[in-house]
């Protein structure tokens, strides 16, 4: 086959799929060369021939459905995954602040800190509750 | 409603809005999936496994191209995945007339599905890839550059395998040994 012939038989497949457009110089060349010519008749017959009416495909509303809950459903537990992790890796800073300090000799001072935090912190804030309620009245009045 | 407003709608969480997304696009990925497979049934897995994976990653999606480019990508790599996993995915061998829905349109379904059995024993003896690309431009029109992006491929290595495709074919409908 001629190499002329060849660069213009695979542009023709290019044309076919409409990714390139049928110039005068390739229509010219169809023109004059029946080798050619034939490829590209053969060309549209192949199309034709495998050319097939859109598979009749009915939308499965239900799949969808169950494919996007069975989506959220995986999301949140990645979600509540990556919220263990960091409330795990906040937890585990703390203790080792606390550890930190406790070598460093404070330890007088984080027993004094918990036992307030745990007995006079619970104490305190009922009053301080009561102390804002009051104001918020106030300010009404 | 236009698809960029409902992939953003999508990506800020709405659930409503994927799944017309997804609904819009549904025929296009479950008819590829079957022309790929070959296989409805197995159609019918990938497609739901693309769905669940389109929804899991929809914050990913940079919306450049068609939604359903994106769709068919994902799906071509879960089929390819199950393809390395389960080496035992063969094409048919015989052509079948199952799961035909019995309704006013039987007639034209049949001659539908006739066809396209006919169709198939052809897409067969492509390759993958070369189906792959095949069924892309002539079934859906999708452009080179598209089906480049779907195959994570140069342009030219997809326009040379439809080139390829199309010779095969012909000379498969022609009745000559495929070289």
């Amino acid at each position: 086959m001629n190499p002329q012939c060849k660069t213009y038989q695979s542009q023709l497949i290019d044309i076919l799929y409409d990714e390139s457009e049928l110039t005068a110089s390739i229509q010219e060349h169809l023109d004059h060369c029946p080798e050619c010519d034939l490829y590209w008749s053969k060309l549209i017959d192949t199309k034709k021939q495998l050319d097939q009416p859109p598979l009749d495909v009915e939308i499965a509303y239900s799949k969808i459905r169950q494919a996007t809950a069975q989506g959220e459903a995986i999301i949140n537990k990645r979600k509540n995954r990556k919220e263990l992790g960091l409330f795990v890796a906040i937890a585990i800073s703390i203790f080792a602040f606390i550890g930190w300090l406790f070598t460093q000799g404070y330890q007088k001072e984080i027993i004094l800190f918990q036992l307030t935090s745990t007995f006079v912190l619970p104490i305190i804030v009922p009053f301080i509750a009561k102390h804002r309620y009051q104001k918020g009245c106030d300010l009404n009045d | 409603m236009e698809e960029h407003i409902l992939v953003a709608m999508a990506q800020k969480g709405d659930r409503a809005a994927l799944e017309r997304l997804l609904q819009q696009n549904y025929a296009i990925l479950k008819g590829y999936m079957i022309k790929m497979t070959l296989k409805e049934d197995l159609a019918d897995d990938l497609t739901q496994d693309t769905l669940l994976k389109a929804m899991l990653n929809i914050q990913k999606y940079k919306p450049t191209g068609k939604f359903s480019t994106w769709l068919i990508a994902i799906g071509k790599n879960i089929y390819v995945d199950k393809l390395r996993k389960d080496k035992r995915i063969v094409p048919q061998e015989n052509p079948t007339l199952n799961n035909v829905d019995l309704d006013s349109n039987l007639e034209e379904k049949v001659i539908n599905k006739i066809e396209f059995e006919k169709i198939k024993q052809h897409l067969r003896l492509l390759s993958e890839e070369k189906r792959s690309v095949f069924i892309l431009k002539h079934y859906y029109g999708y452009s080179y550059k598209e089906i480049a992006e779907i195959e994570k491929c140069p342009i030219g290595t997809v326009r040379s395998r439809l080139h390829n495709a199309i010779n095969q074919l012909q000379q498969m409908l022609e009745g000559r040994a495929v070289k």
